[in-house]
């Protein structure tokens, strides 16, 4: 594919053959998601259901049911493998890549100039549910250090997430930030200037750029436990010459006074952390928001209403794709969850807005995903 | 640096032998693809400028038009590899509905008892 995503002054370079490697990657998963995961539905609807249904009596009570007769087929299996194959060689090429460069890389971020600043924290302890599995194959993680002064990590998350999400998360992977600007809050709240806004779980800070440009006025700051991402992401905000500022912390516990922030939010993070830590991070966030305050959570939509064998394909990832929570998390009550940290429950609800898609000629496009914003105001 | 993500890989086939194999397989068909890639940079550069080098390959960057074709390649390549896996579903529909047209018995059975 054409190279399209913004060569910013920290994004890692790659080969002729790399570049092939990566669009095999990308290849490979088209044709598995045109060609193959709908054979997967014809398998449940013309074998497994039928068979299921003549030997139960009724069809299936939930997800697990269908998952757990899906995994014998034959199909299933092959698809599943082929599928998990799909990932380890997108990482594996990605890796591979990065790591070639790792060195120069870290060199380069220490010396990025530009504004903004980066707060490292060697006391923060990376909690286990970040450590214990690396979350959608990405070797280390998002917070392993495999040198000094390493950005590794976020060069790593920074390229393979474009590849992954094909182009769909914008040139600079702003998308999902974008989403929440330009199609809820410039919406609904129009004449909102808010003073500081946060990002819970920045990463290499993708969803900041969209506030930091449509918030001239505001300051902007990103946390996350991870000093790769963070190393990296400050680079590269200075490198897109734009201020930020990074610090290393925990969502579910920061540093920062009460009412500190006017907008505190996060994009995707809610299916990578664990339903304690999810609790904490509400309640850290209605904490940390002033009067009037906006509390957005962006995530894919939960499960309610689909019927069981859809939930059991959006629910491959927990169980193949080292997503864990996912799960969970998509059958946990959002709203309920924010007036239990002490959000009015009149002040709760959730925002379905279309999630921004860029095309390869630049023009944003809806598409047809949507994202499940979970939005509180504190009074 | 670690290049293989922690946390317990699944394992989908009663011998694991064949998750291996096919981790294998697939990365074979991406060497394939990726030389056949390479390959097609070096055909389009040779039409363009009748001798070239290594560096020519190296940068060769593709302009909207063979990227596009470029893709299709990819994908086809892929597609005809995973042929099984593309075509089982289709058959399973085509007797399915069949089945049901032929009031319970396989297509093949059906032709079988009509020419016998």
């Amino acid at each position: 594919m054409i190279d399209e995503q913004t060569r910013h002054a920290m994004l890692p370079e790659q080969t002729h053959d790399e570049l092939a490697r990566e669009n095999f990657a990308r290849s490979f998963k088209k044709v598995i998601f045109n060609h193959l995961t709908p054979g997967v539905r014809d398998v449940w609807e013309h074998r497994v259901g039928p068979e299921f249904e003549a030997a139960e009596g009724r069809g299936p009570a939930d997800r697990h049911e269908v998952r757990k007769v899906m995994m014998k087929d034959p199909y299933v299996k092959m698809w599943s493998s082929l599928r998990r194959v799909s990932q380890e060689l997108l990482w594996d090429t990605v890796a591979e890549n990065v790591e070639r460069q790792a060195d120069e890389l870290a060199e380069r971020a220490k010396g990025m100039e530009g504004g903004g600043t980066l707060t490292l924290d060697p006391t923060v302890e990376v909690p286990r549910y970040i450590s214990a599995v690396d979350v959608h194959l990405m070797p280390t993680g998002y917070w392993a250090d495999t040198r000094p002064d390493d950005v590794a990590s976020g060069a790593m998350f920074d390229r393979g997430v474009y590849v992954y999400a094909q182009g769909q998360l914008g040139k600079l992977n702003d998308g999902y930030g974008n989403t929440i600007v330009d199609n809820f809050l410039k919406v609904e709240y129009p004449d909102f200037k808010p003073r500081r806004i946060l990002d819970v779980g920045c990463t290499a800070g993708g969803s900041m750029l969209a506030f930091i440009d449509a918030y001239p006025e505001a300051e902007v700051h990103g946390i996350d436990v991870g000093a790769p991402v963070l190393r990296y992401g400050h680079a590269r905000m200075k490198g897109l010459g734009r201020v930020a500022h990074f610090h290393q912390m925990n969502g579910e516990g920061t540093s920062f006074p009460d009412g500190h922030f006017d907008i505190v939010f996060s994009t995707i993070l809610m299916h990578e952390t664990a339903r304690t830590a999810l609790k904490n991070i509400f309640a850290e966030s209605c904490r940390l928001l002033a009067p009037g305050g906006l509390m957005i959570h962006a995530e894919f939509p939960q499960y309610e209403g689909l019927d069981a064998f859809t939930q059991y394909m959006l629910d491959w990832d927990t169980y193949n794709n080292n997503e864990p929570f996912w799960g969970a998390m998509h059958d946990t009550d959002l709203e309920a969850l924010s007036v239990a940290v002490g959000f009015e429950r009149d002040k709760v609800r959730t925002a379905y807005v279309p999630a921004l898609r860029q095309l390869s000629s630049g023009a944003k496009n809806g598409g047809g995903m949507k994202l499940a914003l979970t939005v509180a105001q504190k009074a | 640096m670690l290049k293989r993500a922690r946390g317990a890989r699944p394992y989908y086939f009663d011998n694991p032998d064949i998750d291996r194999l096919m981790t294998i397989v697939m990365s074979v068909a991406e060497e394939v693809v990726v030389t056949r890639e390479r390959l097609d940079a070096i055909e389009r550069l040779l039409d363009a400028k009748g001798t070239i080098s290594r560096a020519d390959i190296e940068g060769y960057l593709p302009d909207e038009v063979s990227d596009a074709e470029r893709e299709t390649m990819r994908q086809k390549s892929i597609e005809r590899i995973l042929r099984i896996m593309v075509e089982e579903p289709k058959i399973l529909v085509a007797d399915a509905e069949a089945k049901s047209a032929h009031g319970g018995t396989s297509e093949y059975a059906a032709i079988v008892r009509e020419v016998s």
